[in-house]
């Protein structure tokens, strides 16, 4: 499932009369299969972004297409679109409410045309795949569980509808370094059996563990994209910075200081680790 | 962050808005009184050239005076239709089972109508010249006489200031919990009342939850400070009422006056 | 329910007058949900519910007041009667939680709900006849109005409010009841 955004611009205005550019003229394409990060300063446009590929905001001007068919275009099927497309907002346990895990999960399936047997099974399955024991969880009520668990249970409730593009927005916000190892792996195992995933972060670790490409937004405008590792390079060295470094490139930069250069290329501990390896056997570049 | 929506409050520098909001709320009461009491052609027309000086004092457009006015056209006919057709006077000009028309009823219909345009209209120039925020504070100071016969005035005033902050975030959290729950295909239209009533479960549910949640956070932060009442916060200076607040409370209340002389 | 500080009630009823402003907004773009539902009204029912009486007195007034003021919703005209409705619904509602202990939570609930929204629009009905709109006001009117047209609203509050009361005591933001435990 391939999404291109062509001319894309929305603004509002606020109820004081100011008007808002929330996004300008932004133009990308995602490929299907692709894991594509977002990644900006606060107030960019990343939400925003993302609610208008989903299709929950029309935009001002500017079109996307989903398998090149236009999403805004009159007589586009919005359902099949619910199914296909899965968002997990920011916090997504705060849209918890059914009396128990099973029927919250099965939420999204209502309208998906499944019968009762096959919405059970599709249920399961995406519990499962977030970790938990079907026959123990599937009774409890879901406002009454952990915050991870919490978590897991609204992003399986997205997951039910086995969507082909899934959007995060801030996904680890708030989870301890086990949850947040567990969420990337997930994520990861979703992009490789096929889903194409795109991730809004400030999370530069995360970010370079999982995308492949990443983009840039800044006031609304994209200032950069391309291929993860290469867009971190370039990121380090823009004026405004504040985009903060992976712990790889902040010990490449030490080291370099203490006049060890290893490559600029370098982004994550394993590219880290395979560099200095070949240092320290001895020559070859590194 | 979305700021908070100024309903009906447009800005302007004109002697309406520079009135303080506690005048103008008295003069608001003094003055449907004053339409109330109107009992006679002059009545009304005193009534009507108020108005109509007024809407010329705050020096804003005419069509925002009768905008909500428009809105409650229908309420307003079914009233008028309602004494006209159905008010046995004694000048009855017609009569059919339970229809009556007589010309008191006709009197009365047009009578209401225009008291309630009239009351409606004062209203509007009160909440279009003074933001809520000092309406609010008005209110409080208003209040004050309550605490006579019991009422923590104080407790009520940080209430409301504190319903009034959570307003931007409650927004934002609705529309956050209604896009998410729509990506998840929920639907608000259906036939059946049943199914209506559970489809806004997933909407209601989590909005409650969230609100709750951050009055839950906000009271445990403030009873970790020490606060078990409003008695003694630290206050806000008040300002002193300026002369054109004077002149204002008094030519409304004679106004009024000059009203109910009329009546007899 | 009662169990609650000062402070948080006081809090939650602040977050209930909030709600009683923004859940209209919210409604308003979805078709058909704001005139049968009368969102304005689950904010306040739940605050007496929760609170008790004087909260929810304060809540039946000063949501409907900030609502005229900041969203021009409902307009001034209608602003007396639904004052007069809601400060009842609110009042009612505390008292009756009170005093209805059947040991089942939603047939308490149910039974101060059902309470407080007749004695709400018999009072407010009264109001009209007496005060605002007097001369015009027949019982015929007020059976229209406050029963026949706005029964789908009375039925989706009588639904919602229970569960939203449900869901609040399993996330432990309320507290229980009874001390049992229930199924929700």
């Amino acid at each position: 499932m391939s999404i291109t955004i062509e001319n894309l611009s929305y603004s509002y205005v606020q109820p004081s009369g100011e008007k808002v550019d929330a996004l300008k003229n932004v133009s990308y394409s995602i490929e299907d299969g692709d894991f594509v990060g977002i990644m900006g300063h606060t107030g960019c446009g990343k939400t925003t972004l993302i609610q208008l590929m989903a299709g929950l905001l029309s935009p001002t001007s500017g079109h996307i297409y989903l398998n090149g068919e236009d999403i805004n275009a009159k007589g586009y099927d919005r359902t099949s679109l619910r199914q296909t497309v899965g968002v997990v907002f920011q916090y997504p346990e705060y849209q918890l409410f059914a009396t128990t895990v099973e029927k919250d999960v099965a939420f999204g399936l209502k309208y998906s045309g499944l019968n009762r047997q096959d919405v059970s099974a599709r249920v399961q399955w995406a519990l499962e795949t977030m970790g938990f024991d079907f026959e123990k969880v599937r009774s409890q009520s879901p406002l009454a569980l952990s915050g991870g668990e919490k978590r897991r249970v609204a992003i399986a409730g997205v997951l039910a509808t086995k969507p082909k593009i899934l959007f995060f927005d801030e996904p680890i916000a708030g989870l301890d370094p086990y949850c947040r190892q567990r969420f990337l792996q997930f994520v990861t195992q979703m992009n490789q059996s096929g889903t194409t995933i795109i991730m809004v972060s400030h999370n530069m670790e995360a970010l370079g563990e999982c995308t492949k490409r990443l983009l840039v937004l800044e006031n609304g405008k994209l200032i950069d994209a391309g291929a993860t590792s290469e867009v971190f390079v370039r990121v380090k060295h823009m004026s405004n910075g504040g985009f903060g470094q992976t712990e790889a490139q902040k010990i490449v930069e030490l080291l370099s200081a203490g006049n060890l250069q290893l490559s600029s290329a370098i982004v994550t501990y394993d590219d880290l680790l395979s560099a200095l390896r070949q240092e320290l056997t001895g020559g070859g570049m590194g | 962050m979305r700021t908070l929506p100024t309903g009906q409050y447009i800005q302007g520098d004109s002697i309406l808005h520079k009135l303080e909001a506690r005048v103008k709320i008295l003069c608001l009461f003094i003055l449907s009184a004053a339409v109330i009491g109107a009992s006679s052609i002059v009545g009304y027309a005193l009534a009507l050239g108020t108005i109509s000086a007024l809407i010329l004092l705050s020096r804003l457009p005419i069509s925002c005076a009768f905008a909500s006015v428009r809105r409650i056209s229908l309420f307003l006919l079914v009233i008028l239709m309602m004494n006209a057709l159905f008010f046995a006077g004694e000048n009855t000009m017609a009569s059919w089972w339970i229809f009556h028309i007589s010309r008191e009823g006709i009197k009365q219909g047009f009578s209401v109508v225009i008291n309630v345009i009239l009351i409606l209209i004062l209203g509007n120039l009160l909440t279009m010249t003074t933001s809520p925020t000092q309406v609010t504070t008005a209110l409080e100071s208003l209040i004050k006489p309550l605490k006579l016969i019991g009422v923590p005035t104080e407790d009520v005033a940080m209430i409301i200031s504190v319903a009034i902050q959570f307003i931007p975030t409650l927004i934002e959290e609705t529309e956050s919990i209604k896009k998410a729950q729509i990506a998840r295909g929920a639907r608000f239209e259906s036939k059946r009342l049943a199914e209506r009533a559970a489809s806004f479960i997933p909407l209601v549910v989590p909005i409650f939850i969230s609100a709750f949640r951050r009055a839950d956070e906000l009271s445990l932060a403030m009873e970790a400070r020490g606060y078990r009442n409003a008695k003694n916060r630290t206050r806000r200076k008040k300002e002193p009422l300026a002369l054109d607040d004077y002149t204002a409370l008094t030519v409304c209340a004679l106004i009024c006056l000059l009203q109910f002389m009329l009546l007899r | 329910m009662s169990k609650m500080s000062y402070v948080k009630r006081s809090i939650i009823t602040a977050v209930c007058i909030g709600l009683s402003v923004v859940l209209p907004m919210a409604f308003h773009s979805i078709p058909n949900a704001g005139n049968i539902f009368c969102p304005m009204h689950i904010p306040v029912l739940l605050c007496g519910l929760i609170c008790g009486g004087s909260f929810g007195l304060l809540c039946g007034l000063a949501g409907p007041l900030l609502s005229t003021l900041i969203t021009g919703m409902p307009p001034m005209a209608y602003l007396p009667s639904m004052l007069v409705e809601l400060a009842v619904y609110g009042v009612v509602c505390g008292l009756m939680i009170n005093l209805v202990r059947t040991k089942k939570l939603y047939t308490d609930l149910y039974i101060s709900l059902i309470v407080a929204l007749i004695a709400g629009r018999i009072v407010a009905g009264a109001a009209k006849a007496v005060i605002f709109s007097a001369g015009s006001y027949s019982i015929a009117a007020w059976i229209a109005s406050y029963f026949v047209t706005s029964w789908p609203g009375l039925v989706i509050q009588l639904a919602l409010i229970p569960a939203i009361v449900g869901a609040l005591m399993k996330a432990k933001l309320i507290p229980q009841r009874y001390s049992a435990q229930y199924e929700a």
